[in-house]
């Protein structure tokens, strides 16, 4: 039996299609099958999660945002005409109205070519057309510089630094965080500008 | 070479462009080699000719030649 709580957003969990990749909604089981692989991946592993210690398959389970199509949802990126995945992009939906997004992408061949502008404008444009969504927000460290171009060139605003935020008990570091965001009417407005 | 020229040449040489094609105006929407990859190059290449790493709020906030020739002016705070 299905919650009513529990059922999906039958408008915010429907694919979604950019110019290059379908961005197909995933349950448990494939979030968990696609991102298993980042275990083994130390620079997407630390990008994503600040920590490169090693994962078991239970404690992975437990870590990662568990899709449920309602208020947490993660999108397989496939380019469309394939099959492959060569990524995730997670959002998960936190008071007040407002979409934390993070995206991975493990296929190597795929960096620098735009995904994240691609993957990243196609959701925000679904997920604004939902009133469940007014702000996206994201955080990034601040030693990832591509990520920080990504998010300065799609026009977030940078909010705000958090100073010594996590720890890696693998490397010793201490890392830091810059928040961005960016509010449905700044959104608009930047495509009304051409951006 | 002073700070203008330095800033110039580590854009040229991370974007792919000449450094005649990279002025003080040039940022990161004009310049079309100028992608994430590119930006990391930027701004590590920075951090090695100052011999330190940038603080955070100049890491977020350098988006254009300008702001890096900002960074190689001897008054500039890292």
């Amino acid at each position: 039996m299905m919650w009513p709580w529990r059922r999906r957003d039958r408008y915010l969990s429907r694919p979604v299609r950019s110019k290059r990749f379908d961005l197909v909604p995933c349950g448990v089981a494939d979030a968990f099958n696609i991102s298993w692989r980042w275990t083994r991946d130390p620079e997407i592993l630390v990008n994503l999660t600040f920590d490169a210690s090693p994962r078991t398959r239970v404690g992975w389970f437990r870590e990662i945002e568990r899709p449920d199509n309602r208020d947490t949802f993660t999108h397989a990126i496939i380019p469309r005409g394939g099959r492959k995945v060569i990524g995730l992009h997670r959002i998960k939906l936190v008071p007040y109205r407002t979409a934390s997004a993070e995206i991975a992408v493990h296929d190597r061949a795929w960096w620098g070519r735009d995904v994240f502008f691609e993957t990243r404008s196609a959701l925000m444009n679904h997920f604004f057309a939902s009133e469940r969504v007014e702000k996206f927000q994201a955080l990034v460290h601040t030693r990832n510089f591509p990520s920080v171009f990504n998010y300065k060139k799609l026009g977030y605003r940078c909010a705000g630094t958090l100073r010594r935020a996590r720890y890696d008990p693998v490397s010793e570091t201490r890392f830091d965080f810059f928040i961005f965001e960016m509010l449905h009417d700044e959104w608009e407005a930047g495509k009304d500008a051409g951006k | 070479m002073n700070g203008t020229e330095i800033a110039r040449l580590i854009v040229a040489e991370a974007t792919g462009a000449s450094v005649d094609e990279i002025s003080a105006a040039s940022d990161m929407f004009s310049v079309a080699g100028w992608d994430s990859i590119a930006h990391m190059k930027i701004i590590l290449a920075a951090e090695a000719r100052l011999g330190a790493r940038l603080a955070p709020d100049l890491v977020v906030n350098l988006t254009s030649v300008r702001d890096l020739i900002g960074l190689f002016s001897p008054d500039q705070p890292r």
